[in-house]
């Protein structure tokens, strides 16, 4: 498929750009950044990431695991040290704590794979340029819309560099 | 015979286990015993191999000790009863025999005979000195060599001495090879022969009954360690001390330095070396004064001239102190005097026993607390002058042969006197002797006889007690009977016809048949009865009792004429045996070696003991090389700074400085005897080893003394306790509640019967140390040596530490044994990752060797210090190893231990109580430490029976633990030491700490 | 050191495309003093690795531990190093949170001083292990007699906390070098294209994959900082949990945690100093990066005095004759010297970072952080070991001292510890460019 790819030297142009092109009814823009933008985020209308949701799930997974090693193995393995009982939870809460934090943290690692389909291969759109200073969005071309439009648009909104068909 | 007290002994347990009666099996054992175990014991198993028995042997039932009953002549002063335990034909472990008065209390140097039976450096077989050194012979060679060498006469044989049988037999072979025997005992009784042979004329031994004595002045004597009979006297000690049972007993020390039994004193009259002659001469002549009875006339003239203040003056004592105590041992009811031990045996030592002796004349303990009974029975022996003399004669080459067998004069005589020299101007000396020491490795011939505890003989324990000794098991190297090998050369020597036995054994049993011939009519057969003597270790003999206990003072006594000495200018010196080495025989005993003295807590070494204000002026601390000089020589030593010394005293231990007798001995500190001249006492020939005149010099160099304790104080943290006798509350108003320590949640599993504690009398302890040498003996305790014991490495489970306490006047000393307090919240529990420290259902702390991985965390956090990290791997020279008990697992590097109250007893105790369908009977179990202790200061038990002993002492109004506070809630009590010094407003000693660490 | 006083870095900034050239120059064929200071690492590492080979063939012994002190230099090196691992995280994560832009340039550093910390730090519970050989015995795992490890030791909370804190410190380490990985592929060609492109797992940034980026970045640093303070608070209960005197005290949680930060700061001070002058990192890391550093330093200081004083109060304040004679000897027995030297390193000589000469001049700064850190590896020797030396039973005081093995291994960790960081400083960039990068950005469009 062939679309343009516009890149940009500044966030400012960038984000005009985004917002020119989502008002001409492109919705499904690629946007490249060398560095985090929430700008740019916004210009796309991104709200939150699902990512939250693997974080809690791997919390709960994590803690209900720790209460579950350290609960059972005491009472299969029940011996008594220095008069306690055989379930200490408050010894053993510190081991529920440290785990909780684990499997949030990895569950969190694994939602962002997930959600950004890596590992993967580079698009064909990717430029070297873009993990330099460049910033890029990439117009897919849609059926009917006139590629001249949209060239236009993004080199007025201030694209350095505009390749059409790509 | 004492049953209760057999109980828990290994052939109790395979009577049952046999389904056979006690009587007949202890046969079983006489017949085994018999044919040297023959059958029985096989070849010592060096543990690398595991083959089981094609036809087991009839009494050995496999994982069951066996017990033999025996006697030890060899360790220490007194003959001692023995249970010998075997297992597989390899004796493990030694216990007295239950049914003697003194239980099965042992003396530490008798439980590291084991290590002098396994000694890797006995000598393995006959051996020749050739020009090339000693080379390997046969026996016949041997004795045909020693056989012409007798032949050629002017023999004298020289042995330890002999009781029962074999003194009739020395005397017999001397006189069939017309050769000389000469018993001899470096630490000998001579002096004290002596001194009643001029006051009672009678050659006797006296029982000294401190037990129903209410004042106990010692001269010197270190009866609680090395004098006389330290185990018997360590239960009469105990039963005199107890409060509670009447009134507990006095004890005043006189003389210059406070000796292990000194420590235990209430009061301390340092007296100046030599002048405890004087002392107990002016305290006779007060209390003569104050009786003033028939008694007090007779010795009237010989006393008049010591009046208190001018011996007090020549003591260097305070008047008023010596008064005191002649008030308190006039107005006792039952004094007793004990003589000087080998500790205070100065140049006049018959004066000084005789002087104790007029004292307790006076003060009428001869026959009430000082009986001439029959009851202590010691075999005579030659003087010291007379080896010295023998030394002379054969310098002057007036001896062809010379037989040393057991005895060790090279080392044992003063170097002074040459004896060593000596021995080469001897054409022929053989050595009978089971060691390679000083004597022996100048013999031209070396054929090796048995050790004890694979010999045949016997004893008198007392007027009525003929005890008998079989070997054990088989010999462990190639050696032999020591009267065989006499027997042997005897028939070398062309008198074979004197002797119609083919071997000892048969002479032996050739005179216990006399005995039996002489039992009434209705006796069994003699097999029958010498079967049941073997079980039982002796025979009871029906021997009137001695009437005259108190015979009466001769005129020679009356009108004797007392010796003084006159005090050194600069330093008088005491040589003293201590309770490890004796007079040097535990010296190869790598047990011995660790176990730290107990008065000055130090290993591996000799030292000299000087007072701080010895020390101070001269800028020496503990561990500093000094220069003690005589005219007979000089020495340099580790310096050890001791309270209990006076300042113009200096004192150093027997021992230790070995040229040869093993790897473990040879070259250890020095040799005490160097720094004596010899002179000995005119009258009784004895050695004097105290009261030589000594100079001392610092070095200024550092030398290298390892110190087994810390602190000397406890600075206040109440952990040993010292109260006056006053001060004891009375039990009924102060009751401790139990449960705390049984009943607590999770102490201890509420379904189980037991929950095992353990109480320890401090009052009763005296420091001697056998619990410490049992436990290593019973739980294969390794021995790491000096360096690692100076890093604080040492691996004893069980560990008596000495704390000071101040009293009003002075101080005294509170042994204190240390082992795993099987607390009931127990600190090292939680903090092991791996269970490997966790609580058992009986309360004990379980320790898992095959789990741990060693984080040591355990022995951080344990507040009292008992656990042991192996930190190497240690090792056991072949045939060391052999005396591993098989019962406890022997721990390799990188593992926690520490003490489980023996568990393993516990758990053997618990399964022979499960076949009989019981429970463990109280008393049942005995722990190796409680067993072997002579004053019965431990008890174990079970604390969940209110009834049971170990529960009513923890009750008891004595009764605290050690470091309380922490709540950790200990199962063991500690019962507080009891004095009659007056105790100092705030209890504790503040003395400085000695950081022996640094 | 090149550099005694900060100069100002040159007056325009830097451009993104700067950024990318001059944090990854590093990555290049070292030169010769490069391979020598990694070879020197090697040796010694070497050389500790056949002492702790020898004392595993012959036992503990080799160190000179005993009965009482039977935790020494390795348990002090322990909790040293996982003291210099807590700055990393606190920078990253806290200083994050709380939105501090200076932390942008150093982050990274301290980050991977984390990560080598740790694995520095966990080889010595196993060095110090009796029988190593056996350390699985502390994993909990089904074994086929169904034994567990014992939950209620501090020990196993050690090694699922330490456990915890390493593989999260590694994770966030890594989502923030993806980016910067992405742009080496791009620079590259050849092999290392290919290696860091497996490594950036073909990140091309597109914003939709930069906002879930972000929202775990938020996240890891949300649990991070609430774990960076568990780890050295359960730590300090190996010590704290016991009832030796001078450990069994409720104020070590918080005086670990403030006295690792102190010693973390100090390392990365001691550390990024020579590496921005070897690197010519002077416009990122400027003046105003290590002023703040010096605050912090100076902060957590006047904490960690505090908690020695405190901890001498409360030894008084318990009337516990046992604490008392505990801590009188700890300053004046036979440890004394360790123990002046800590309060001289950690308390007196931050002390001048009151001035702000002291905090701008380099030389100044990089000879109080080496201060620092030699003060604080004294601090655990003293709490440890001090209070095994005299604990309840006066008779079974003994006295340490470090034996060659032990001294051989603690100079190897330092060994292994750089060995790590030098490997690090050559092939991955130093500092994060993105982030450095988001920072530039914004400052050019506000034209500053």
């Amino acid at each position: 498929m062939s679309g343009i790819l516009a890149q940009f030297e500044t966030l400012g142009a960038t984000k005009t750009a985004i917002e020119r092109l989502r008002a001409e009814g492109h919705s499904d823009l690629d946007v490249y950044s060398p560095f985090p933008a929430p700008e740019l985020e916004q210009a796309l209308g991104i709200v939150s990431s699902p990512v939250r949701r693997w974080a809690l799930i791997g919390g709960i997974t994590g803690f209900l695991t720790a209460a579950g090693l350290t609960g059972l193995t005491a009472l299969a393995y029940p011996l008594v040290t220095q008069g306690k009982p055989i379930l200490s939870w408050p010894a053993y809460f510190v081991i529920m704590f440290e785990m909780t934090i684990l499997f949030t943290g990895l569950f969190g690692f694994l939602g962002v794979l997930h959600h950004t389909r890596k590992p993967g291969r580079l698009s064909p759109q990717y430029r070297t340029t873009f993990s330099v200073d460049r910033f890029g969005v990439y117009v897919p071309a849609a059926a009917g819309a006139d590629q001249r439009g949209v060239e236009s648009l993004v080199r007025d909104a201030g694209a350095v560099e505009v390749e059409v068909g790509v | 015979m004492n049953d209760g007290d057999v109980e828990h002994s290994g052939n109790e347990t395979t009577a049952t286990a046999e389904g056979t009666t006690r009587r007949e099996f202890l046969k079983v054992l006489g017949v085994a015993g018999a044919g040297a175990a023959a059958a029985a014991c096989g070849p010592p198993d060096t543990g690398d191999k595991l083959i089981p028995y094609l036809i087991p042997p009839d009494d050995i039932v496999p994982g069951t000790s066996v017990s033999y009953a025996t006697l030890l002549t060899g360790a220490g002063p007194e003959p001692l009863a023995i249970h010998a335990q075997v297992r597989d034909g390899r004796v493990i472990k030694l216990e007295g025999n239950p049914s003697r008065p003194t239980g099965g209390a042992l003396s530490a140097l008798a439980h590291s005979s084991l290590q002098d039976l396994y000694d890797p450096d006995r000598v393995p077989g006959p051996r020749q000195r050739t020009a090339n050194g000693l080379v390997d012979a046969t026996w016949e060679d041997g004795i045909a060599a020693a056989g012409a060498a007798v032949a050629g006469g002017s023999t004298v044989l020289l042995t330890p001495p002999a009781v029962g049988s074999a003194a009739r037999f020395y005397q017999e072979w001397a006189a069939a090879v017309g050769a000389t025997w000469m018993p001899w005992e470096p630490l000998g009784l001579e002096a004290l022969r002596t001194a009643h042979g001029i006051a009672f004329g009678i050659d006797a031994i006296p029982t000294y009954e401190i037990n129903s004595s209410d004042h106990i002045v010692c001269f010197g004597a270190d009866f609680l360690g090395t004098w006389l009979a330290p185990v018997e006297m360590g239960a009469r000690f105990a039963a005199a001390r107890m409060p509670g049972h009447g009134v507990q007993a006095r004890f005043s020390f006189v003389g210059p330095r406070l000796s292990l039994s000194g420590l235990k004193a209430d009061e301390w009259i340092p007296a100046r070396a030599g002048t405890e002659v004087l002392v107990a001469l002016a305290l006779a002549r007060e209390i003569a004064s104050r009786k003033a009875d028939g008694r007090a006339a007779r010795v009237e003239s010989v006393l008049d001239p010591f009046t208190l203040d001018s011996v007090a003056e020549a003591a260097g004592i305070e008047a008023e102190k010596l008064r005191r105590l002649a008030d308190q041992v006039a107005t006792a009811k039952a004094p007793i005097a004990l003589p000087p031990g080998i500790a205070a045996q100065g140049p006049v030592a018959t004066d000084m026993h005789l002087a104790v002796i007029l004292l307790n004349y006076v003060c009428g303990a001869i026959g009430s607390t000082v009986k001439f009974d029959g009851e202590t029975v010691r075999p005579r022996h030659v003087p010291f002058a007379a080896i010295a003399d023998l030394g002379r004669r054969m310098s002057a080459g007036e001896i062809q042969t010379l037989i040393v067998a057991g005895v060790n004069p090279a080392y044992a005589t003063p170097a002074s006197l040459g004896f060593a020299e000596a021995l080469s101007k001897v054409p022929n000396v053989i050595s009978l002797s089971p060691h390679a020491d000083e004597t022996t490795s100048a013999a031209g011939w070396i054929l090796p006889s048995h050790h004890e505890l694979e010999s045949w003989g016997d004893g008198l324990l007392s007027r009525d007690y003929m005890a008998l000794a079989q070997p054990v098991m088989q010999p462990v190297f190639d050696t032999r009977q020591r009267e065989d090998i006499l027997l042997q050369i005897a028939t070398a020597a062309g008198a074979a016809d004197s002797f119609q036995a083919a071997d000892y054994s048969g002479y032996l049993q050739g005179v216990w048949r006399e005995l039996h011939d002489r039992l009434p009519a209705g006796a069994p057969g003699f097999d029958d009865w010498w079967y049941q003597a073997l079980a039982d270790g002796g025979v009871s003999l029906a021997v009137p009792p001695v009437t005259d206990v108190a015979p009466p003072l001769t005129a020679a006594a009356a009108n004797y004429s007392f010796r003084a000495t006159a005090a050194p200018a600069d330093f008088s010196l005491i040589t003293y045996p201590t309770v490890q080495f004796y007079d040097g025989r535990g010296a190869n005993r790598p047990w011995m070696q660790e176990f730290p003295d107990a008065v000055t807590k130090a290993v591996w070494n000799a030292w000299v003991e000087l007072h701080p204000e010895t020390a101070g002026p001269l800028g020496v601390e503990t561990g500093d090389l000094v220069q003690v000089r005589t005219e007979a020589g000089s020495v340099t030593a580790p310096a050890y700074v001791y309270r209990g010394i006076r300042p113009d005293t200096l004192a150093v231990p027997l021992g230790q400085g070995h040229a040869a007798y093993g790897r473990t001995a040879a070259g250890r500190g020095f040799n005490a005897l160097d720094l004596l001249d010899g002179t000995p006492d005119q009258r009784s020939g004895a050695l004097a080893y105290a009261g030589a005149a000594a100079t001392l010099t610092a070095t200024g160099q550092r030398g290298k003394l390892v110190i087994m304790q810390g602190s000397d104080v406890d600075l206040g943290r109440e952990i040993a306790e010292l109260i006056n006798i006053d001060d004891v509350p009375d039990a009924m108003e102060h009751e401790i509640d139990l449960t705390t320590l049984v009943e607590a949640a999770y102490d201890s599993d509420p379904r189980s019967p037991y929950r095992w504690g353990m109480a320890i009398d401090l009052n009763a302890c005296t420091g001697c140390g056998a619990c410490v040498t049992a436990c290593y003996s019973e739980n294969n305790l390794p021995v790491v040596g000096e360096d690692l014991c100076d890093q604080g490495r040492e691996m004893s489970w069980l560990q008596i530490m000495r704390y000071y306490e101040d009293t009003e006047e002075g101080f005294q000393a509170v042994h204190f044994p240390t082992l795993c307090q099987q607390c009931g919240d127990a600190p090292c529990e939680p903090v092991c990752p791996v269970y490997a420290a966790y609580h058992t259902p009986e309360g004990l702390n379980g320790q898992v060797y095959n789990r741990c991985v060693g984080t040591r965390y355990c022995a951080n956090n344990c507040p009292y210090k008992v656990r042991r990290f192996n930190w190497f791997t240690y090792e056991r020279p072949y045939p060391l190893n052999l005396q591993l008990n098989p019962d406890v697992t022997v721990r390799s590097k990188g593992v926690m231990e520490k003490c489980t109250f023996c568990v393993q007893r516990i758990n053997r105790a618990k399964l022979d109580a499960k076949d009989e369908g019981r429970l463990v009977a109280d008393g049942e179990i005995q722990t190796a430490c409680m067993q072997s202790c002579p004053t019965q200061a431990i008890t174990f038990g079970n604390l969940k029976d209110p009834a049971s002993r170990v529960s009513r002492m923890a009750k008891g109004a004595r009764g605290y633990r050690m470091l309380d506070e922490l709540n950790t809630r200990p199962a063991v009590t500690y019962l507080k030491s009891v004095t009659h010094a007056a105790m100092p407003e705030s209890e504790h000693g503040h003395g400085g700490d000695s950081e022996h660490g640094d | 050191m090149a550099t005694a006083e900060i100069e100002v870095p040159t007056q325009e900034l830097p451009s993104l495309a700067d950024a990318n050239r001059d944090i990854s120059r590093p990555i290049s064929t070292p030169y010769r003093r490069y391979w020598l200071l990694l070879g020197i690492c090697g040796v010694l590492i070497a050389a500790a690795g056949v002492a702790w080979a020898l004392q595993i063939r012959d036992g503990m012994g080799r160190a000179g531990i005993n009965n009482p002190v039977n935790w020494g230099v390795y348990i002090v090196t322990f909790v040293f190093w996982v003291g210099i691992a807590h700055s990393g995280t606190l920078i990253s994560a806290v200083l994050y949170l709380v939105r501090s832009g200076w932390r942008t340039t150093i982050n990274r550093t301290a980050e991977a001083m984390t990560i080598f910390a740790v694995m520095t730090a966990g080889l010595f519970p196993l060095i110090h292990l009796g029988r190593v050989w056996y350390f699985y015995y502390l994993v909990p795992y089904p074994s086929t007699r169904l034994l567990w490890p014992n939950f209620r030791s501090p020990l196993v909370w050690d090694m699922f906390a330490i456990g915890t804190y390493f593989t999260i410190s590694l994770v966030f380490w890594y989502l923030g070098l993806i980016p910067d990985l992405a742009g080496l592929r791009d620079k590259f060609t050849g092999l290392k294209k290919r290696l860091y492109g497996v490594f950036s797992l073909g990140w091309q940034g597109t914003v939709k994959d930069w906002s879930h980026y972000r929202r775990l970045y938020l996240y890891l640093a949300g649990i991070a900082t609430p774990l960076v303070l568990s780890v050295h608070s359960v730590v300090s209960w190996d010590f704290a949990m016991g009832i030796v005197p001078g450990w069994h005290s409720t104020i070590f949680a918080p005086y670990f945690v403030a006295g690792a930060i102190f010693s973390g700061i100090a390392m990365v001070i001691t550390i990024t100093i020579p590496l921005r002058w070897a690197f010519g990192l002077d416009r990122y890391i400027t003046k105003y990066h290590f002023d703040n550093m010096a605050k912090l330093l100076l902060f957590t200081s006047l904490i960690v005095g505090y908690s020695y004083g405190m901890e001498y109060f409360l030894a008084w304040y318990s009337a516990d004759p046992i604490e008392m004679q505990s801590f009188l000897w700890r300053g004046t027995g036979f440890y004394a010297g360790p123990f002046w030297i800590m309060v001289f390193c950690n308390v007196v000589v931050p002390m001048s970072l009151w001035f702000k000469a002291t905090r701008n001049s380099l030389k100044a700064l990089f000879v109080i952080s080496v201060f620092v850190n030699i003060g604080m590896w004294y601090e655990r020797f003293v709490i440890i070991v001090t209070s095994l030396a005299h604990e309840f039973d006066p008779s079974a005081w003994h006295v340490y001292t470090p034996s060659l093995t032990e001294l051989t291994i603690l100079v190897g960790s330092f060994a292994w510890f750089f060995f790590w960081f030098l490997l690090f400083a050559k092939t991955l960039p130093t500092i994060s460019i993105a982030e450095v990068k988001e920072h530039l950005a914004h400052e050019h469009e506000h034209g500053h």
